[in-house]
């Protein structure tokens, strides 16, 4: 599945200072392609964060500080963390830490 | 090698004081943490010669140090005072039992007399039967209402003219926290009093209020004092452990944070102070209130008509439902379901 | 002793109830209405339940930046305003509303004359991208101003600021008449030239003899705590004296409702509660009558204005500077934003009620002389039972030990609370030159023998203060900033004239004590 994900506020900046990224989810091996914020937010740290992961997660969700849109919609919305993603969704994270 | 004493005593230094940073010996950290209690006691002047003061004991370190310096001082200044400790017995088992054996301990070495007051004698009722009808939820409120009338009321029993609670810094410190984060301002105002004492009810104060809670600890480390250190069984402590590590970390990046904030709180103003509320007294036991029912009264109806969440919520929609349900029978499920959904706001 | 009162469990239950009101809006409305048009769909949630489409969110927004602008009654019909503009996110968002209401032509015009004001701060934040918080600043069609922080450390009389020149690349036309805030924003601007017509600025060697003191100041500052309101000091001077050098009363920050919860309580934190209640006014008065600094963004959320900043295309630069990505450790104020923030996601009425704490707090009153730093009340007096006479006592006990120390003496001492001159006993200066001796203060650090060209008139020659000196004019607050600091040497002028000048009166007032008649 394919999305995109954009970073901003300085959050781009735990992302080699990439704003966006088109990125491809892999099918999960259990032949289940269901996708959840719950699964991507690890996922883009084990694969697309340079530094710092600390910075961008916390526990099981992102840091608090953090704004997640999908599709630019505020993601408390959605569900959160439960929220299955469809394909060409756009995934956005803002920081609104004055520390970055 | 140990660095010397920095007072200039000679002595090898065995301790860093979190105050100051300044290393002391033993002896040198007894006679300064003695004697800033006591430049507390005088430069406030907490006590006046002949008064009877009881000292709140819980058998923690807090009150278990506060009862051997209250003694220690009142020998060496001579400030003519006659002690008292005074615990209540929430009825809590395997804590508060525990918890009084070591007071009982205390009044034996210090040679001062005990009073114990339970809830079980005062209200009826006991914590242990509290939560049982509760549950762990709201416990907490319970308790900490009751304590507070509990040793007024065992205060007014012996006749004492004051109440000292070991209150240290960082309790002080937590409460100004807490209260800007509950957006409290009548309590933020009166949280950094030193004696607190409206009219008609008996004063509080605090010797410990400058006192670090690591120098209480390194007090009784090194004294060998006698005290029991196990948290409260019934106690979640969920929201007030946020701010406990936010002054464990504020500490850990300016060793004189606890004081600073002390300070702010001492020098901040209120607006408009006339819309705090004011004091009267409950018009069921007397107790001082700022409601025409007391808050200990609301609960205690609630727990006797078995609708335990009666008191708990704002206190216009307490004080509403107290009004409304007086007198009525506690099995009237339809009236609970009705009033028990309005939470806090 | 439990120390849990009753107002703790009520927390909780807010949490629990925040949490079921959204579950329930959300299960009413269904996530895709917008609870104020319910036509189109929602993007937001703000608060516990509010769920907003994109233009009524952009609608309501707009309409609580000029209702708090509005609320102030103190704005004079067209009169210049200046956006202390960073580049950063809220004060981009600032810059939009300000620009974008200033440039609507209806009733609804918002009747200033916008400018912006920047500052350069590179002198001690290398990672700012000057250039481009300028490109930025460029393309708002307004005047804009620069400043560079290290001006701030020279005479309180020279001139800071100057103007910038900015063009726009491409000039757009057509349609935006500055309706809404939500159309594209123009194309990048490019500021080279920089016009004469602001005073003159000191010459290219002074400002690089004064940045050079300002990172000595800087590396001297001792921790980040120090650093960051070192920082919040003298940027906010700077400010200051560049709007009263353009002739211009109104000044307005970015600060959000978030960034004030977090200030406040970070100021608590910092011994500052005597200035709680500045800190989150809306109009910020410690210049007089003749500067007017105001709060417009004070009761929009940081997330609010992150939103309004993605939904309107407000371009910006994430702000840097020297906290940033620095760990929670750092300083004080990164130790509280964190905590905030993390409350905050738990119990979402957090900032909200902490920055309420601080509008119902007042001034203190009954205090005659300001800090030379931060020119907010001095809160030092204590009394004999504070914390400040604690803390005094302590260091005093700690020192002297059983022998040396006689209580009733002392104890008669800090009871009156005379006990600042024991334990800070004031230095006095010698009048030769060597270490920690009189230094002239217009050379910047240099000693007076050494020939400095400034060094010669009676007007300008002043002693530098010795450390205790400076702490004897500083609150309680700028005084922890000064204990951090390794040495005090590069103290800006305008807080050692500040000193002098309330020396001088001292000493004058001592002089003629005995023929003063007090009132009683």
């Amino acid at each position: 599945m394919q999305l995109t994900v954009e970073f901003s506020g300085g959050a781009e900046l735990l992302f080699g200072n990439v704003k966006q990224h088109r990125v491809t989810l892999p099918d999960r091996g259990d032949g289940d392609s269901v996708w959840t914020m719950e699964g991507l937010l690890p996922w883009l740290r084990d694969n697309l964060l340079k530094e710092r992961p600390e910075l961008f997660m916390q526990g099981d969700t992102v840091r608090p500080g953090i704004l997640v849109l999908v599709n630019d919609a505020d993601w408390e919305l959605l569900g959160q963390l439960s929220y299955k993603l469809q394909p060409d969704d756009t995934v956005v994270f803002i920081s609104t830490l004055h520390g970055g | 090698m140990a660095p010397k004493c920095k007072t200039g005593c000679g002595k090898n230094a065995i301790l860093k004081r979190p105050k100051t940073g300044d290393a002391l010996c033993r002896e040198c950290f007894f006679w300064a943490f003695e004697t800033e209690v006591h430049n507390t006691v005088t430069a406030a002047r907490l006590f006046r010669r002949g008064q009877y003061v009881a000292v709140a004991a819980s058998g923690g370190k807090d009150s278990t140090v506060l009862a051997h310096v209250m003694k220690e001082l009142n020998q060496r200044y001579d400030y003519g005072l006659r002690l008292v400790l005074l615990s209540i017995d929430e009825g809590i088992t395997g804590y508060r039992d525990d918890s009084l054996e070591t007071v009982k301990r205390n009044r034996d070495q210090y040679g001062i007399p005990l009073t114990v007051l339970s809830y079980e004698d005062l209200y009826g009722w006991t914590m242990d039967d509290i939560v049982k009808q509760v549950g762990l939820r709201n416990n907490c409120t319970f308790c900490g209402v009751f304590r507070r009338q509990a040793l007024d009321r065992g205060a007014a029993q012996l006749g004492v003219d004051q109440i000292v609670t070991g209150h240290n810094a960082d309790d002080i410190a937590e409460t100004v926290v807490m209260n800007v984060l509950r957006g409290d301002i009548a309590r933020l105002q009166r949280c950094t009093a030193i004696s607190t004492g409206t009219e008609g009810s008996i004063p509080r104060s605090k010797p410990f209020k400058y006192t670090y809670e690591k120098e209480i600890v390194m007090y009784a480390y090194f004294k060998k004092l006698d005290y029991f250190s196990t948290e409260c069984i019934y106690s979640p402590n969920a929201y007030r452990g946020y701010a406990r590590a936010y002054l464990k970390d504020l500490e850990a990046i300016r060793a004189t944070s606890i004081i600073d904030i002390i300070h702010s709180g001492e020098s901040l103003a209120v607006r408009d102070a006339a819309r705090l509320p004011t004091q009267g007294t409950c018009s069921r036991c007397q107790y001082i209130s700022s409601q025409p029912v007391c808050k200990a009264c609301v609960l205690l109806q609630g727990l006797n008509q078995g609708r335990p969440r009666l008191g708990i919520g704002k206190s216009s929609k307490v004080q509403e439902r107290a009004r409304e349900t007086e007198g009525e029978s506690g099995d009237r499920s339809e009236v609970d379901s009705a009033t028990v959904t309005v939470g806090a706001g | 002793m439990c120390s849990i009162e009753e107002g703790d469990l009520a927390d909780l239950r807010a949490r629990e109830e925040a949490q079921h009101l959204k579950a329930q809006a959300l299960s009413d409305t269904g996530p895709t209405l917008c609870q104020k048009c319910r036509s189109a769909p929602a993007v937001l949630l703000l608060r516990v339940n509010d769920i907003y489409c994109r233009d009524c969110f952009v609608a309501a927004f707009t309409h609580k930046f000029r209702s708090t602008l509005g609320k102030s009654r103190l704005l004079r019909p067209d009169e210049p305003a200046l956006v202390a503009f960073s580049g950063g996110v809220a004060s981009s968002v600032l810059a939009r509303l300000v620009s974008d209401g200033a440039s609507q032509t209806d009733s609804k015009r918002l009747r200033l004359r916008p400018g912006l004001l920047m500052v350069d701060e590179s002198a001690v934040v290398p990672e700012q991208d000057v250039k481009e918080v300028e490109r930025l600043a460029g393309t708002y069609r307004v005047p804009v101003y620069r400043a560079k922080l290290e001006a701030v450390m020279g005479d309180s009389g020279a001139p800071v600021v100057e103007r910038v020149n900015c063009k726009l690349k491409e000039e757009s036309t057509g349609d935006d008449g500055g309706t809404e805030s939500s159309q594209a924003p123009p194309e990048a601007a490019s500021c080279d030239s920089v016009s004469s017509e602001a005073a003159v600025l000191p010459d290219e060697a002074r400002l690089a003899e004064l940045r050079a003191q300002l990172q000595q100041l800087w590396s001297a500052a001792g921790s980040g705590t120090a650093r960051e309101q070192l920082l919040e000091r003298l940027r906010s001077e700077l400010l200051a004296r560049a709007a009263l050098q353009l002739g211009i009363r109104l000044l307005l920050l970015a600060d959000t409702e978030t960034r004030l919860a977090v200030s406040l309580l970070s100021g608590l934190a910092g011994g500052r509660g005597a200035h709680a209640h500045q800190q989150t006014a809306l109009a910020d008065r410690r210049h007089g009558e003749r500067l007017l600094v105001l709060r417009p963004l004070r009761e929009l959320s940081s997330k609010q204005v992150a939103l309004f900043a993605h939904h309107c295309r407000v371009q910006y630069v994430p702000g840097v500077g020297p906290d940033t990505m620095a760990p929670a450790s750092a300083s004080i104020g990164r130790a509280t934003e964190e905590f905030v923030l993390g409350l905050q996601a738990s119990f979402p009425a957090t900032v909200s009620t902490v920055y309420r704490t601080g509008t119902k707090l007042s001034a203190v009153g009954a205090m005659t002389e300001d800090c030379a730093l931060c020119r907010l009340p001095l809160d030092t007096s204590g009394g004999a039972a504070s914390a400040l006479q604690a803390t005094r006592f302590s260091q005093m006990v700690s020192s002297s030990g059983p022998d040396r120390f006689q209580y009733d003496q002392h104890s008669a001492d800090t009871a009156a609370g005379h006990s600042r001159a024991t334990v800070l006993p004031p230095a006095a200066g010698n009048g030769s030159c060597g270490t920690d001796t009189p230094r002239c203060v217009e050379s910047g650090g240099a000693c007076c023998g050494g020939g400095g060209e400034r060094c010669g008139s009676a007007q300008t020659v002043s002693r530098k203060p010795s450390r205790e000196e400076l702490l004897e004019r500083l609150c309680y607050g700028c005084q922890l900033v000064v204990k951090d600091m390794k040495e005090v040497d590069n103290i800006p002028s305008f807080v050692t004239e500040e000193v002098a000048v309330r020396t001088r009166r001292e000493n004058m007032r001592k002089e003629i004590q005995d023929f003063l008649i007090e009132d009683s």
